[in-house]
């Protein structure tokens, strides 16, 4: 695994994420986190899972980065900015967010791996385990329904009554 | 500098750790779902990154779980905010506190 | 195609000085020059060929001036070839215009991403036999997911313009491609089912020499589905509200001017012939011919592939002049109409398609699983079939 590859991109992963959380214009920052998506499929490729790195792209970029867009422009203005918000309230949620970072980076590199070689993972050997009874039917199953429900639920909540 | 599974899941973290920074900071309602597709991600990244260095297939079949989950979850969402904006004219969760005393 | 420029640079370069030609770099580099030089002139060709046949079909004879001084008025077809060249240089030596009060970022990047998602599904078209720039072994989800990268340049181009009308044509436009992505995806999934890969070479090769035995057969259903949402996807006639020039102004494209306009302009048509050379590689048997019904048998695989790729241009080329032959008979849907058309029509004939499909790979491959009701339905399609 090239070293090349990884620090610019997780560089650049972690850059467009404070875009994401830190930019006052809204649509700016949903193009990072269209950013963010493209960076996390190009890590996905260096994991040498191609399939989820195109499914990453066409489903979070191509989808719900659209939706979240949609969402934005139905809402703003273009210039708008979002208001401030108390510097207190910044102070205690970086100090949260730290505390946890440092408690996870910390149990992550205390653990000793047992690493295995890699057999690549097929598209094939992923649809079989969809279907293996003993493998991920169900799931998949209930994601299917719940796909479902999610799609009627939205139509409903967003409904419009016309007058 | 061999990049092991200790750097995927360092990052994995931090990520978490940024989209939780968006969602407890922000008041435009949309911001905060992004902030959520982070926490998504970051969790999806940890996953891949076990599938290729533990050799566990089940970590790349989950994470296309999360996928699914996160997208009918931001479907929601959205739809949620449409119908808040309709109500309110506005989507500052600040703002929207009818229940509270 | 790297690594046939590698080996042709190993024999004709001499070790030596001259040793950092053959390196791995200068290999891309030589197959992106390829692949952009093809697309600039494909483009221009197709764009002359547009004008040229919807003259036609409109009885009329095209652009006829700017051409051969002496070819021009006596022959119809060779009358203005170099028109779209005149036409790409005006655009060129346009002033380049930024309106005051846009979102400058957003809207300098829409055009670039909407051409960039254009230019990258060249990479998994598979030209000629062992001849295409690189083989995924994905390519199929690859092509869908770079082509949904389009929908998100046209939404940033809508809201960046800071105009009611770009942003009406840019949502309407965004809602009519996302909204058939999903028919088009289904429709490809049958011949993905039927060759059993997602790479695009290897769906080629699954479908044999013998034009019966393409994916056009039992998925007939799913080819007309496939290019009526690929039709949509490209936002071509009858399709086009969204950038119809009597309807939003110009729609989404309404501040653009200049080479910016050139780049949406381009990548449609760009657009146009992928959709149409996928379509010939799944449906329509890609770069394979029935050479051996001709009793025609190659001497070198060098022969073999500029063959196969004179083929496959060949039938891509045959779908693009169907495209634009419906672009210029049908009149233009309305959004509602549009809509109503692809989530209620297209998408359940999709999804009849995809059973079709599925059913023919239970009844013609002999490793189906041994379910009764499998077994009972595969010998009544194999007697049927025989």
């Amino acid at each position: 695994m090239s070293a090349y590859f990884f620090w610019p991109i997780a560089v650049f992963v972690l850059l467009s994420a404070i875009a994401v959380v830190r930019h006052p214009n809204i649509f700016h920052a949903g193009l990072s986190l269209v950013a963010t998506f493209g960076g996390v499929a190009a890590l996905y490729v260096m994991l040498e899972a191609h399939f989820l790195a195109a499914v990453q792209v066409l489903v979070y970029v191509g989808a719900i980065a659209v939706i979240l867009m949609f969402a934005v422009m139905l809402t703003q203005h273009l210039a708008s900015r979002e208001a401030d918000v108390p510097l207190s309230r910044h102070a205690t949620s970086f100090l949260i967010c730290a505390i946890l970072a440092a408690f996870g980076i910390s149990v992550v590199n205390a653990q000793t791996w047992s690493v295995k070689p890699f057999t690549y993972l097929e598209v094939k050997q992923i649809g079989h385990l969809f279907l293996d009874r003993n493998g991920f039917l169900l799931p998949f199953e209930l994601v299917a329904v719940l796909l479902l429900v999610a799609l009627v639920g939205a139509v409903l909540v967003a409904w419009k009554e016309s007058d | 500098m061999e990049v092991g599974l200790n750097h995927f899941l360092t990052l994995s973290v931090l990520l978490f750790a940024i989209g939780l920074y968006g969602v407890l900071t922000r008041r435009n309602a949309v911001a905060i779902l992004m902030s959520l597709e982070l926490m998504f991600n970051a969790a999806n990244i940890s996953l891949v990154a076990f599938t290729r260095f533990l050799n566990l297939p089940a970590g790349q079949v989950f994470a296309l779980f999360v996928v699914a989950v996160a997208g009918a979850e931001a479907t929601i969402g959205v739809a949620i905010v449409l119908s808040l904006y309709r109500n309110f004219r506005h989507i500052n969760v600040e703002e929207v506190d009818l229940l509270k005393w | 195609m790297g690594d046939r420029i590698k080996n042709l640079l190993d024999s004709v370069i001499p070790s030596g000085p001259l040793d950092f030609v053959r390196s791995d770099a200068v290999v891309m580099l030589l197959v992106m020059g390829i692949i952009l030089g093809f697309i600039s002139v494909s483009v221009l060709f197709l764009i002359w060929l547009e004008r040229k046949v919807s003259a036609r079909i409109q009885r009329r004879m095209g652009p006829m001036m700017a051409g051969i001084p002496w070819l021009s008025e006596k022959s119809m077809w060779l009358g203005g070839i170099f028109q779209t060249m005149a036409d790409a240089i005006k655009l060129l030596i346009k002033e380049d215009l930024m309106p005051a009060e846009v979102d400058r970022l957003v809207w300098f990047m829409a055009p670039v991403l909407v051409f960039t998602a254009s230019l990258m599904t060249y990479v998994v078209i598979p030209f000629g036999q062992d001849f295409g720039v690189s083989d995924l072994n994905v390519g199929v989800l690859y092509l869908l997911a770079v082509s949904s990268m389009t929908v998100l340049g046209i939404m940033m181009a809508g809201w960046g313009s800071n105009n009611k009308y770009s942003l009406l044509g840019g949502l309407r436009s965004v809602a009519q491609m996302i909204s058939y992505e999903i028919p088009m995806i289904f429709a490809l999934l049958g011949p993905v089912l039927m060759a059993g890969t997602l790479s695009l070479q290897g769906i080629v090769k699954a479908q044999g020499e013998n034009p019966f035995g393409w994916f056009w057969i039992p998925n007939v259903i799913g080819f007309l589905v496939f290019l009526i949402a690929g039709t949509a996807e490209t936002n071509r006639p009858p399709f086009d509200l969204p950038e119809a020039e009597q309807e939003l102004v110009a729609g989404f494209v309404t501040e653009y001017s200049g080479m910016k306009f050139a780049m949406f302009f381009l990548a449609e048509f760009s657009n146009t012939f992928v959709v149409s050379a996928v379509a010939t590689t799944l449906f329509l048997g890609g770069w394979q011919f029935p050479w051996s019904w001709i009793g025609v048998t190659f001497g070198s695989p060098v022969t073999a592939t500029v063959a196969s790729i004179l083929v496959f241009l060949a039938k891509a080329y045959v779908i693009v002049f169907l495209l634009m032959w419906i672009r210029w008979t049908f009149p233009r849907l309305r959004v509602d109409q549009l809509m109503h058309f692809g989530w209620k029509v297209l998408l359940p004939f999709a999804f009849v398609n995809l059973m079709i499909a599925a059913l023919w790979v239970l009844a013609t491959t002999h490793s189906a699983p041994a379910a009764p009701a499998a077994k009972a339905m595969s010998v009544v399609m194999r007697s049927l079939l025989s």
